[in-house]
């Protein structure tokens, strides 16, 4: 069968003769086959106009040619490129699956940024975590599409794959036990920049900065805490269902402390995240290898709750105890204000900061150690605004508010006033509290603090009255005003005397005169002291009628004692508080009828209570609280803090 | 669709001859006048059919690389040129069926410099489109046809098939691309 001419026009060229004769005969009768024709022709000056490519490898000049080949490694390379290329793909479509159903079980909320904020407290939910493969899913994916793209250029040159090799090698290095244990860049790196963290559920970690397991060592320590209820991290109702931990890091400041990022979750499912310590390694290879963590944040709260002989733990019919606390809803950043705060670590370090509550409850003081020798002082506002620093950080010693809530008084040491007399190294420092407010609108920086007296012998708090500040100096018993301004020499005859105690009326002043507790007319005449008390700290009542003295040998050597002394000078009664060590000023009840005292008796933190009108001593601190005190102005409660982060209030029930 | 086929083997051989001594270098030097010969015209003609120069440079070299490994064989060849389309023809059926499992995008575009001059880069960029559109069964004749300079009879022995089978492929080519290249200017 002859094929249509139609059809003959695509292989023209190849027709015989008279096919072709046969073919040019109906062109010349038929306009379609003519236009087919055209069409055909064109395409082929198209097709033949293409653009021709050279070989980009010239023939080598004579000899034998050994040709180019394309090298099966090469084709290997390319193809375990793409397989690569195909893995990362399958473990994006993986995560994205991940997210969905954690998303369709409500869960995704669990591993939100805000949710990791240490300090946070979630809402109940009783969801499994994550896969911990989750956050890692993506890096997983784009390492896979970088490595298997590289793979792909390896078909043009094979300087994508050397520099790929390099890129592994410098992550196996740094990031895969025990390859990573060697000294490596990025160790280097995050030891001098610091903010190392990795996720300890997951095999990856630099093991040059970190060795051993933080994790594993306080996994033993958390368990001992379930079923527990106590004060952060702990809850104080809800006892500790479990404990996950999510991160592992570096201290940012302190190089030799690891910080073991735990969510503890509470019976009732709700949750806490909190940064656990864990400190002082038993191997420190030039602070580069450090392994072996002996201390850890929470053995405080491992520690057997005992009472002391003569100070029984309040219970149900104690005329005075504590309701259980509950967390105080503060400014966010309050609430971490101490949750890392070195100066918690240590079983040695008990005392190291103390909460005072304004008179006028307005707000609170802390200080918090930064650094060695470092502590800051904060004004902490009840009302949910932030907390404001007050003075610059530094070496400060004590603190308190004036008595009408205006003005701020610390002490600190004075490097220039050490210079000139190392034996009087300390300052008096007043800030005003509308400064202190001001600049937290401002520039959130601290007020600007007056130097109401330096060179000083002794950091102790001065005596604060409304009529001023209260020191002695030379012999002499001075009263400042708190915005600065030349003090005033209220007595000159008192010598070798400190810590003035003015009354409230500011007529007597009890202080502390050759070890001996004495008290005297701020108007003159002779002292009046009491034998046989050493005063260590000192607090008026309320009315200015009674003093009350912590009693206390510097050597420990008997018990420490409250003593109730009057106006007058005389002991009217005396109570055992702790068997040693030292205390916080005494806190009178706002009726006069009860005190409050900080103890820290064998390196442990009790609330002792006074009943004057039962004479009864009470221990009403609690297992795992490990709490600071201060008793609010009402008297109605307690503002505690156990140097975790979060401040917390108990109510102060009396059963008169 | 390509039809995926096992390579086959070089074309018939008249004979198997034996050589003496210094045969290697007579061998070396044929297979030497065949990659002079054939080295563009291949290399020009997978570029057309795939339309990645890097690809098409990569399956030249390949090519010649299993010529090399033959280079016995090549002087007992009826038609080596349609020995040597085969072998390019199968390579790049080899190359599409790969990458219709997974098409990479080139990352990087071929060097200019390695294209010698044509006429309008546009419409030789729309007719490379058009004719990448086609079938595979119906762009190998064509391209052979048309820029090859292969006759029926030399395509049917490179592809194996009749010369019937060409002309009708070649008549199906040109309708696809006439309507492939519409497409792509319109």
């Amino acid at each position: 069968m002859t094929p249509h001419v139609h059809d003959q026009l695509a292989y023209y060229r190849d027709l015989a003769p008279d096919e072709r004769r046969a073919v040019d005969a109906h062109l010349a009768g038929c306009a379609e086959c003519r236009a087919t024709r055209d069409v055909y022709q064109t395409q082929d000056a198209a097709l033949q106009a293409l653009p021709a490519l050279r070989p980009r490898r010239p023939r080598p000049a004579g000899g034998v040619l050994a040709p180019r080949r394309i090298s099966a490694g090469r084709l290997a390379l390319t193809r375990l490129g793409d397989g690569l290329t195909l893995a990362g793909l399958a473990v994006l479509l993986w995560f994205f699956a991940l997210q969905v159903q954690a998303a369709a079980q409500g869960g995704p909320g669990t591993l939100a940024p805000a949710a990791l904020e240490p300090g946070l407290t979630l809402p109940p939910t009783r969801l499994q975590p994550p896969s911990p493969w989750l956050p890692a899913l993506p890096w997983l994916a784009a390492a896979l599409l970088v490595v298997g793209g590289l793979f792909i250029l390896t078909r043009r040159s094979l300087v994508p794959t050397v520099v790929g090799g390099l890129a592994a090698g410098l992550l196996l290095i740094s990031f895969v036990p025990p390859f990573s244990a060697a000294p490596n860049p990025a160790g280097l790196y995050w030891r001098v920049a610091g903010g190392y963290t990795y996720d300890p559920r997951l095999p990856f970690r630099n093991s040059f900065l970190i060795a051993g397991d933080p994790a594993q060592t306080l996994r033993p320590y958390l368990d001992e805490l379930i079923g527990q209820t106590g004060l952060t991290p702990l809850d104080p109702v809800q006892p500790l269902a479990r404990a996950e931990v999510l991160q592992v890091g570096l201290h940012p400041k302190h190089r030799r402390v690891a910080l073991v990022t735990t969510r503890f979750i509470y019976a009732d499912g709700s949750s806490r995240v909190y940064p656990v310590p864990l400190f002082d390694p038993a191997v420190d290879i030039f602070g580069f290898w450090l392994s072996g963590w002996r201390e850890d944040g929470l053995q405080r709260l491992r520690s057997e709750h005992l009472d002391f002989p003569s100070q029984p733990f309040a219970d149900e019919s104690s005329p005075i105890r504590l309701g259980d606390a509950r967390r105080l809803d503060l400014h966010p950043a309050a609430s971490r204000l101490d949750e890392a705060n070195p100066g918690h670590w240590l079983w040695e370090s008990v005392r190291v900061d103390r909460l005072v509550a304004a008179p006028d409850a307005s707000a609170f003081l802390v200080a918090i150690e930064q650094d060695a020798g470092v502590r800051q002082l904060w004004r902490v506002p009840f009302d949910g605004a932030p907390p404001v620093p007050v003075g610059p950080a530094g070496d400060l010693q004590e603190y308190g508010w004036s008595p009408d809530s205006q003005h701020i008084v610390y002490t600190r040491f004075d490097p220039d006033a050490a210079a000139v007399d190392p034996t009087r190294p300390y300052a008096i420092v007043s800030v005003a509290r509308s400064a202190t407010e001001a600049s937290s609108r401002a520039e959130r920086g601290y007020g600007a603090p007056v130097n109401v007296a330096t060179g000083l012998d002794t950091a102790q708090l001065p005596g604060l009255t409304l009529d001023g500040i209260w020191f002695f100096h030379d012999r002499t018993l001075w009263r400042a005003p708190y915005a600065g301004g030349a003090p005033a020499a209220v007595r000159s005859d008192l010598a070798s005397a400190y810590a003035p105690r003015p009354s409230p009326d500011g007529a007597r002043v009890a202080f502390r005169q050759v070890g001996q507790l004495c008290l005297a007319d701020v108007a003159g005449g002779e002292a009046a002291c009491v034998p046989g008390v050493r005063p260590a700290e000192m607090t008026w009542s309320p009315d200015g009628t009674r003093l009350a003295v912590v009693d206390r040998d510097a050597n420990n050597l008997r018990p420490v004692r409250l003593a109730i002394v009057s106006r007058a000078g005389e002991l009217e009664a005396a109570y055992d508080i702790a068997p040693r060590d030292v205390t916080d000023p005494p806190q009178w009840t706002p009726d006069g009828r009860a005190l409050l005292i900080q103890t820290f008796p064998q390196d442990g933190r009790r609330i002792i209570a006074v009943d004057l009108a039962r004479s009864q001593v009470l221990d009403l601190s609690r297992e795992h609280w490990d709490a600071y005190f201060t008793l609010m102005p009402d008297g109605r409660s307690l503002l505690l803090n156990n140097g975790r982060g979060d401040f917390w209030q108990a109510e102060v029930l009396i059963n008169r | 669709m390509i039809r995926a086929r096992p390579l086959t083997p070089p074309l018939p051989l008249t004979s198997h001859p034996t050589r003496p001594g210094g045969a290697e270098a007579a061998l070396a030097a044929e297979f030497e006048r065949l990659f002079a010969q054939y080295q563009a015209p291949i290399l020009n003609y997978l570029y057309r059919l795939l339309g990645d120069p890097g690809v098409a440079e990569d399956l030249t070299q390949e090519a010649f690389a299993r010529a090399w490994k033959a280079r016995r064989d090549l002087p007992g060849l009826e038609n080596p040129r349609a020995w040597l389309y085969r072998v390019a023809t199968n390579l790049a059926r080899d190359h599409v069926r790969r990458a219709r499992l997974l098409h990479w995008l080139p990352l990087f575009g071929h060097e200019p410099a390695d294209e010698a001059d044509s006429g309008d880069p546009l419409e030789a960029r729309r007719m490379q489109r058009a004719l990448l559109k086609l079938n595979a069964d119906y762009r190998v004749p064509l391209v052979l046809y048309t820029c090859q300079d292969f006759s029926v009879v030399e395509i049917a022995a490179t592809l194996a098939i009749s010369t019937d089978a060409v002309k009708q492929r070649l008549v199906r080519a040109r309708q696809q691309l006439r309507d492939a290249y519409e497409s792509v200017t319109a």
